[in-house]
């Protein structure tokens, strides 16, 4: 369907035209030529064809007849007032209305506010300064269904310049199945970038982390092999019985030792690194059950669960009233048991902790925020916080780096974000965002 | 002051950092050995920033970095490093766990002098290391002069 974008304004011919050739012409030509023919009457579909002397002429109305009811666009002509003069059978379909239903009335009941409420201060300004705003261009507009359902359609406005008036023609056609498309294809992209950058961090992951504990294994490994090697040799190159334990002494009290100890510290990173790994990949395949929470009572919940780590370090814990939002119960627990386990974990040594959990709407969203006076994270090292393994300071109690990067997961799968405000020695404030209720 | 080359390694983990100074031993390299366990630390050494350890003057120093570490990364450091007019003149060698071609590029492109991969296989790893202790007495490593220096020495 052609769905040109250009002006089209056409004058009528004055004197009868010798026989123009239809199927060469514009909708909006054809409209013209049609309104021409009918002496102006209302061209509401199915009137019956006038009278008329001339049979060929006859032929080329019903062409033209034919044309605007089997157009698979609606069309819909208004005049200077914007009251609908003619609706075709797509219209019709599209809008839910009988043209008997419209033929006469404002066109802008056809448009959703606060479109409905400036189209006729439009239609004048434009006939007074004939700046278009869309006469003659294309646009994605939204309509409104008798059944009160807004949707978006493309619109094409021509106007018709005739004898002693004008006359505009809309062309509609309904994108709600293009736009539908075209939003499962962004959503698609979006999970394919998400995929794509999940890859690239196991390649980064399996190039450092992984193998870090691998050179340390097998390292000292090696060292070990060469201690044996060094006993052996002394043992061989000794007469009887003359072995001095000194010259043993060093290599089993010290380096054997030492190797052992990093062998199996090594293993144990290997290990921790695997299920925190695993963990991590698996957060992608659970399958999610989003419902309304109430996040007092969730709150309440990861709290009570902590309440002996919050008391161990004398810590005070403040929860404002917190409004609902959607998502995973067993997730949404998980991401703000990190953020709490966190806030404990690096308190600042200098202050009692506190942390305060508050909540807010905002543009439907629900904003959660978990704000700690603990030690912070300079502004240059936040974007790290969240990287996997990561441990900004790991020095300062356990962990593998695995708490920010699953929360981080868990809330891009909901919808939600999250992000940090900080300054070194200012505490760090977590804001978490969640869809709100529906 | 000695003007013997100091070999300041930032690596977070010290299994490598043992392995890294067993092995220089080895080679018969007794340079003196400074540790950074992040790369905050060891920037703050060289730009004589924070509360800690800062390099002195008329020392020469060789550098070997790893990129993965807390805080500020290993390339992060190469690249301040390399940007900067008076420090760049530290060698730098990368001395990391990965082998990504992408990664080695990028350090190329920042400047570093050598990269080495730190290898699992452990024979591999000590011929690095020797080369490495070539390397470090065929270099001719020049001395940085602060500016601060320049001032107490008028």
């Amino acid at each position: 369907m052609d769905q040109t974008t250009e002006p089209n304004r056409h004058t009528p011919e004055n004197s009868a035209p010798p026989a123009p050739d239809y199927r060469r012409m514009t909708k909006a030509q054809l409209i013209a030529r049609l309104r021409e023919t009918e002496g102006h009457a209302p061209p509401a579909a199915k009137i019956a064809a006038p009278p008329c002397s001339d049979s060929a002429t006859i032929d080329h109305e019903r062409r033209i007849r034919a044309i605007l009811e089997t157009a698979v666009e609606g069309i819909i002509t208004i005049d200077e007032q914007g009251l609908v003069e003619s609706v075709n059978p797509a219209a019709e379909r599209i809008f839910g209305y009988k043209a008997s239903e419209l033929i006469g009335r404002n066109v802008s009941n056809l448009m959703p506010s606060p479109f409905r409420e400036e189209h006729d201060a439009y239609l004048r300004n434009y006939i007074r300064s004939g700046k278009a705003r869309i006469i003659g261009i294309g646009r994605e507009v939204l309509g409104l269904r008798k059944n009160g359902t807004v949707f978006p359609m493309d619109l094409s406005v021509s106007e018709v310049r005739l004898a002693n008036a004008r006359m505009f023609t809309g062309f509609v056609r309904d994108i709600t199945e293009r736009k539908q498309a075209a939003s499962e294809s962004a959503a698609l992209s979006r999970s394919l970038a998400e995929k794509n950058k999940e890859l690239e961090t196991i390649v980064y992951i399996a190039s450092h982390d992984l193998r870090s504990p691998l050179v340390n294994i097998q390292g000292f490994s090696r060292e070990l092999a060469q201690a044996c090697e060094f006993i052996h040799k002394r043992i061989v190159e000794t007469p009887g019985d003359t072995l001095s334990k000194k010259d043993l002494n060093d290599l089993v009290s010290e380096d054997v030792p030492e190797a052992i100890g990093f062998i199996q510290a090594g293993v144990a990173k290997m290990d921790a690194l695997l299920s925190g790994f695993l963990r991590f990949s698996r957060l992608g395949r659970v399958s999610l059950s989003i419902q309304p929470l109430d996040m007092n009572e969730l709150i309440a919940a990861v709290t009570q669960t902590m309440d002996y780590q919050i008391k161990q370090f004398g810590i005070t814990l403040e929860v404002a009233p917190l409004p609902a939002c959607m998502g995973d119960p067993v997730q949404i627990n998980q991401v703000f048991t990190n953020l709490i386990d966190n806030a404990v974990k690096y308190r600042s040594p200098d202050r009692p902790g506190t942390i305060r959990i508050s909540g807010r709407i905002e543009q439907g969203q629900a904003i959660f925020s978990v704000r700690d006076n603990g030690i912070g994270i300079a502004p240059e090292h936040q974007g790290k916080a969240f990287e996997i393994f990561h441990r900004l300071n790991p020095n300062r109690g356990e962990g593998e780096g695995l708490g920010l990067a699953i929360a981080q997961r868990i809330l891009d799968r909901q919808h939600g974000r999250i992000h940090v405000e900080s300054a070194p020695g200012q505490g760090c404030n977590f804001l978490v965002s969640l869809p709100g209720l529906e | 002051m000695s003007n013997e080359v100091v070999i300041l390694i930032a690596d977070d983990d010290a299994g490598h950092v043992r392995l890294i100074e067993k092995n220089l031993a080895r080679t018969g390299l007794n340079n003196r050995i400074e540790r950074f366990e992040n790369g905050q630390e060891i920037s703050d050494f060289l730009f004589c920033t924070g509360s800690g350890r800062h390099r002195t003057p008329d020392t020469p120093y060789l550098l070997l970095l790893d990129i993965r570490m807390p805080q500020l990364d290993g390339v992060e450091v190469l690249r301040k490093l390399k940007s900067n007019p008076e420090l760049k003149t530290i060698p730098v060698c990368m001395l990391t766990t990965t082998d990504d071609p992408r990664e080695v590029q990028r350090c190329h492109e920042l400047g570093c002098n050598s990269y080495i991969v730190k290898p699992v296989d452990y024979e591999k790893f000590a011929d690095a290391i020797k080369q490495l202790g070539f390397f470090i007495t065929l270099l001719k490593v020049p001395q940085i002069q602060s500016v601060t220096s320049r001032q107490s020495a008028d």
